[in-house]
Formats: C-alpha cells, sequence, structure tokens
C-alpha cells in the first residue's frame, strides 16, 4: 500500500477496540527504506493534531482500514520518540519532488511512497507522475540525495521504471543485484 | 359617578348601569361619542407593535421596531462566513506535512 | 439453548420476584476478554439500567427472567455508561482484523442462553467463532489473524 493510502487511518487499539488517533504525517528512513513513525491527528471532524506520536516500534499492524496498536501506552510524546518523529522535518516532504538521475534527466515528480503489504514499515519505492505523462512506479534503495525540492537518483533507474505495482515487486530484487546491494 | 368607559377597538361601551341609574349620563355619553372620532391611539399589542403611542390613522397598518429582511440576511451570511472561515483554519491545522524523510547523513 | 442477539433485543424483562416487566433488552454488554453477556441493557439512554448475568434466573425465548427488581442498577462506570448509550453494542459494530483489514460489519451474536457464552459472530455471509474476538469499543470490534480477508 502507499504512504497516502495510511495517512487519515484510525489508529485503533487491539485490546479496547477504540480508535484513539488519526495519522497525519508518514515518516520513513530512505536509507534504511524503512517507515520510522507517524505523527497524529485527534479523530472528529473539526479536532486538532495530537501531541503524542506513534513510533514504527509500538505500530502493531498496519492494514487497508486501520493502523493496529496494542493499546494507548503505544502512543508517545514526542521527546520520547526518536528526533525524526516527535520533531519531523516538515520541509522535508517528499511529495511532489523532481525525481533527477546524477546525468541531470527528469524522470517525473514524487507523487507517493510504496510500502510492503503485511512487512515492518518495509518501503519498497516510489511512485512517480512520469515526465512524459502517466504513472510511474521505481524502486528503492533508488535514491543517491533526498530533500523536499529533489531525489537524486542513479542513471540505471531509468531503465527500471515499471508501470504498476506488480512490475515494481520483481524489478526490486534486481535493481538491487545490479547496484550491487543484496 | 361615572365609570371609566372601555375601550374595545371601535366600539365604545359604557358601563350599562350608569345609563340607568344617572340622569346625566345621556349628556355625558353624547360628549363621549365625539371624543371617540378623534384619532384613536394604537393600543393593541401585536409582535411587532408596542404601546408606545404611536399615533395610527384609522385604516393605517405599520411596524414599530423588530429587524428588516436585509437585516436578517446579513446577520445570516456573517453566521455562514464565521463557520466556513472556522471550517478551513481548522482542516488546514490537521493537513500535516505529508509523507516526510529522515535527516540523513545524505 | 443457542440465542442471538438480533432476536433477543427489545424482549421483554420480567421479575421472577413479582411478575412485573421491568423493561425490555436495549443492548447486550460483553465481556470481551471471557468472551460472555456480562449484563442485559434495559431501556436506551440516560434512565436505562443494568442487570448482571448473575441476577438472572432465565433468558428464555419469550422472556429474560430477573431474579427481583433489587438487581436492576444504574451504571456503575465509564464503560458501563458507554454502553448504556449504546457505544458498545455489538451489533452494526464494524469489524478490523488485528492486522488493521476491514472484515465487514457484524449482523449478529450468537451466545448459549444457559452460559452467556459467545459462540458465532455473523458478519456478512460469514459465520465466526467468537473466540476469534481480541477486543472490541466503540469503533470496532478487533478480531484475530484467523480471519484475514482472502487476497
Amino acid at each position: 500500500m502507499t504512504a497516502s493510502q495510511i495517512r487519515g487511518l484510525p489508529v485503533v487499539t487491539v485490546g479496547g477496540g477504540e480508535d484513539v488517533a488519526e495519522v497525519r504525517d508518514v515518516i520513513y528512513s530512505p536509507e534504511a527504506g524503512r517507515l520510522v513513525g507517524v505523527t497524529l491527528n485527534k479523530r472528529g471532524f473539526l479536532a486538532g493534531r495530537h501531541r503524542e506520536v506513534l513510533p514504527a516500534e509500538a505500530i502493531h499492524a498496519v492494514g487497508q482500514g486501520a493502523v493496529m496498536v496494542l493499546d494507548e501506552s503505544s502512543l508517545v510524546d514526542p521527546q520520547e520518540a526518536p528526533d525524526d518523529v516527535g520533531r519531523p522535518a516538515t520541509e522535508r516532504n517528499v511529495i511532489g519532488d523532481d525525481v533527477l538521475t546524477e546525468g541531470g534527466t527528469s524522470l517525473g515528480k514524487v507523487a507517493d511512497l510504496v510500502l510492503l503489504v503485511g512487512s515492518a514499515g518495509e518501503v519498497v519505492g516510489y511512485q512517480i507522475d512520469k515526465a512524459g505523462g502517466g504513472q510511474g512506479f521505481i524502486p528503492l534503495p533508488a535514491q543517491l540525495s533526498v530533500s523536499g525540492v529533489a531525489l537524486v537518483v542513479p542513471n540505471i533507474t531509468e531503465e527500471f521504471v515499471q508501470d504498476d505495482l506488480v512490475g515494481l515487486g520483481a524489478a526490486v530484487d534486481e535493481f538491487r543485484a545490479r547496484m550491487g546491494l543484496t | 359617578m361615572l365609570r371609566e368607559a372601555e375601550w374595545t377597538g371601535s366600539a365604545l361601551s359604557v358601563p350599562s348601569i350608569v345609563r340607568s341609574r344617572h340622569p346625566e349620563a345621556n349628556s355625558d355619553q353624547k360628549r363621549r361619542r365625539v371624543s371617540s372620532r378623534r384619532p384613536r391611539r394604537c393600543l393593541e399589542v401585536t409582535s411587532f407593535n408596542r404601546a408606545r403611542g404611536h399615533q395610527l390613522r384609522p385604516g393605517e397598518t405599520g411596524r414599530v421596531g423588530g429587524m428588516s429582511p436585509i437585516g436578517w440576511l446579513i446577520l445570516v451570511g456573517i453566521i455562514v462566513v464565521v463557520a466556513a472561515l472556522v471550517f478551513v483554519v481548522v482542516r488546514r491545522r490537521r493537513r500535516g506535512g505529508g509523507v516526510i524523510a529522515t535527516r540523513g547523513k545524505r | 439453548m443457542s440465542e442471538s442477539f438480533r432476536a433477543s433485543s427489545g424482549r421483554k424483562v420480567m421479575s421472577r420476584a413479582s411478575a412485573n416487566e421491568v423493561g425490555s433488552v436495549g443492548h447486550l454488554l460483553v465481556d470481551t476478554e471471557q468472551r460472555r453477556v456480562a449484563a442485559v441493557v434495559i431501556g436506551h439512554g440516560k434512565k436505562a439500567q443494568l442487570v448482571d448475568w448473575s441476577q438472572l434466573s432465565g433468558f428464555g425465548p419469550d422472556a429474560i427472567m430477573v431474579v427481583d427488581e433489587d438487581a436492576l442498577r444504574p451504571p456503575a462506570d465509564d464503560r458501563e455508561r458507554a454502553a448504556t448509550e449504546g457505544n458498545l453494542e455489538l451489533l452494526g459494530k464494524r469489524a478490523l482484523s488485528e492486522r488493521g483489514n476491514e472484515l465487514g460489519q457484524i449482523d449478529d451474536v450468537t451466545f448459549d442462553a444457559a452460559t452467556g457464552a459467545l459462540e458465532d459472530l455473523l458478519i456478512g455471509d460469514r459465520r465466526v467463532p467468537a473466540g476469534t474476538l481480541l477486543g472490541s469499543g466503540s469503533y470496532a470490534a478487533v478480531l484475530d489473524e484467523s480471519q484475514e480477508p482472502s487476497p
């Protein structure tokens, strides 16, 4: 599933069946290729921001209907969470980033982040709006560097732009082999 | 001694006891009939009228006080605008930063 | 004998001691850890009262028999108050798997009329053993991993 599908999901306790919060921002590590945590909003139509955050270790599971936690104590004070989750670098939002090869070609713009279903928040790649039009997917580790403005990727990434998620799954292994990482 | 006559709108009713006991009643009645032709003070209480002593001529209708339809429209308009502003402000606060990369070495 | 939440909703509640009707079934409050009916909520909202399962002489097809009228009591804590307001009602509750996936809506719950122990949950056209119930509250009932929707 994608990161934008996770944003807005309710955070539900397994034992209590209560929606204690909902997902605001998704924070991931491009180097580790993993979800690191999420920030929260309160539940309710006009409710505001939730002070507490949810580090990835405290997440029991992520499904298409909800993010599951064991109980309310899984939500922690920002000071008790890793810095990137407690004080997220909101200027490093990758949505809309230009995808640039190290050679200087733009492959398109980042539309979303793709995570592996049922894994412990493993990131498999990016969904992009291709420069020529249409949607594409590029595998992770795809970036040499990332900011709130651009994603710089190795030149060979251009060969690995997939049309759908099915293709992405297969491309990830080959891409990693080509990059010398297994 | 005559008791106060009661105003009942257009009709003037003089207590009947006056007519029978007091011989001067007739002349008094005449005087009152004359005075009933003078413009009446509007003492009817309706939802917008108050007994302010505003003088109406017979057949004239009118309102004293209350808000005009334009006034109501403006008030409703203000409430709608304020509600929309609150809605927009709160929804923006919830929007968040998006999908955020950690601050790596790179 | 097997009973169902849907069938017993609204059934009259009688006092065994006085033979008077004391109300009708509004909701059934479930102990999710023990997976049994913990109490009967009589009526709805602010004036609703609870009767613990242990105070019933029988949960019958025609009436629920309470030992006597003194067994009726007001809600004792937040959870019971939420129950009287209908927030904890299992009928119509969203069912989520432990993995966070939507399973559907609980259409009915069956239980043993003699002991109050839950038997099955009916979700859509599926019959799910109540043993899979991990917890439930105002938002959802959470079922264990064995209930993952097929891909």
